[in-house]
């Protein structure tokens, strides 16, 4: 047995192989084979996922203590406690393709690593919270829906786990729409304000239309990516653009219709650059939002110091 | 289960390494290793890093416990409390099991045909008489009413 060659990290055969499996429909398991690409694309997205779970927890915990009433607080803190789960579950899967959780924490809050665009915006007022549960979870619901039947087995476990508990999000976002929507004059001039500063982030969200680049074609034949950004946007405006309509609020983009003939909504076209500048952290809350996670960060670094102390002095407890 | 591709020291190994781990001492059966043709071992150590738990979830007493996912913690206590806080936040649970996950082996993702049955195994199986009794009667019955006439 121990003369068994080692495995090639990039055999082309087993590069082949691979590629075939997953096309398939066949899922790998942490600890097989991957090619070095492969590991690669899918630590970067599900480390993206990760950081973006984190930082979203952000925007809602700004109004734990300012909401409306003791069942709505509940609720928003279960929500925001859900989100840090994610965190934690989708960390954990990350480490399986072979980085630490401490590694890519401490790349998140000295600013090297990425969260999604819709977090590096203000929560101004109790709408907003109202937006971000229906639309940003519904957003991102229709992504990590797509991507439970990705290839990577326990990315996928995780996601089936995440999009059961999104579902109360929106839920709950629906709930409180409702009663905004339902609510005063001014309360509905809320709403419709903090619908029509959201919808451009909401649209940059699934990211710019895909070119058919070799880069897109290999996610996709990867199984790592399975729907197109392109697919998603539409999928997600399908869906939502009807509860907008159903309160009588207006949708924020004028030019935005049905083609009847095409199956699929023709909307303007954002500013992309706003994407891009915000994706790098030049979002109007990117350095606030940062600053705090690092403010907590190096509060907390005595647990860490603590835990790894602990875990150090009791090495030799590990059962042999 | 989520093993990752961590040493027992947390440092990362080779990638090549990850599903050729060390072979544990007197760990795999040679006709077992022999008919995996694959040619690396049939089972391995989850090589988890060190603080790493797997925790299972146990919804009604009548249940088995399943896992469910990880947590990360210094000793099992506070492995106990983060599960709580990760994987009991809904649905009913009346026991967690926490358990090292460098402590687990686990058979090998490419060597899943040991567990695929060699010959016909309906013989185990409470249906396949039913079916049996089922075609008896029938061409019994059949018999019967012919001799009747």
């Amino acid at each position: 047995m121990s003369a068994m060659p080692p495995v090639l990290p990039d055999d082309p055969e087993m590069g082949r192989r691979f590629t075939e499996r997953v096309q398939s429909g066949e899922q790998i398991e942490a600890g097989e084979w991957l090619p070095a690409e492969y590991r690669f694309e899918a630590l970067r997205l599900i480390t993206m996922h990760a950081n973006s779970e984190i930082m979203g927890a952000l925007p809602e915990r700004e109004w734990i203590p300012r909401a409306p009433s003791l069942a709505r607080k509940m609720a928003l803190t279960a929500k925001v406690q859900d989100e840090v789960g994610h965190g934690m579950l989708l960390y954990r899967v990350a480490e399986t393709l072979g980085r630490s959780r401490d590694e890519m924490i401490a790349d998140l809050v000295a600013g090297r690593a990425r969260f999604h665009n819709v977090f590096h915006y203000p929560a101004e007022t109790w709408a907003d919270v109202a937006i971000i549960q229906v639309f940003v979870d519904g957003a991102a619901m229709q992504t990590q829906g797509a991507l439970r039947s990705c290839s990577y087995a326990p990315y996928s476990r995780v996601l089936k786990r995440i999009c059961y508990e999104e579902d109360f999000h929106i839920q709950l976002g629906l709930d409180v729409w409702r009663s905004l929507a339902e609510g005063t004059p001014r309360q509905r001039a809320m709403l419709q304000d903090a619908l029509r500063r959201w919808w451009t982030p909401i649209i940059h969200f699934f990211g710019m239309p895909d070119r058919v680049s070799p880069h897109t074609e290999k996610m996709l034949a990867w199984r790592i990516k399975v729907k197109s950004n392109e697919e998603l946007r539409q999928q997600f405006l399908r869906r939502f653009v009807p509860v907008i309509l159903e309160y009588g609020l207006e949708v924020p983009d004028p030019g935005l219709r049905w083609q009847e003939d095409e199956q699929r909504y023709v909307y303007t076209e954002p500013d992309w650059e706003e994407l891009k500048r915000v994706g790098r952290g030049g979002g109007p809350k990117s350095a606030e939002r940062l600053a705090l996670r690092q403010r907590f960060h190096e509060q907390h670094a005595w647990v860490r110091e603590a835990v790894n102390r602990w875990l150090q002095d009791h090495a030799q407890d590990a059962v042999a | 289960m989520t093993h990752d591709n961590r040493g027992h020291d947390g440092q990362p190994r080779e990638s090549g390494d990850v599903t050729r781990p060390q072979p544990a001492a007197g760990a795999a059966s040679a006709e077992t290793a022999a008919r995996h043709d694959a040619g690396g071992l049939w089972e391995h150590p989850l090589g988890a890093a060190r603080d790493v738990w797997a925790v299972f979830v146990q919804g009604r007493r009548r249940d088995t416990h399943v896992y469910a996912g990880d947590v990360h913690a210094p000793d099992a206590e506070m492995a106990l409390v983060l599960a709580k806080e990760n994987y009991t936040r809904r649905d009913p649970c009346v026991s967690l099991w926490v358990v090292r996950a460098d402590q687990i082996h686990a058979t090998a993702q490419d060597a899943a045909e040991m567990f695929v049955p060699a010959t016909d195994k309906s013989y185990r199986f409470g249906g396949s008489y039913r079916q049996q009794r089922k075609a008896f009667q029938s061409s019994y019955q059949a018999a019967y009413r012919e001799e009747d006439q």
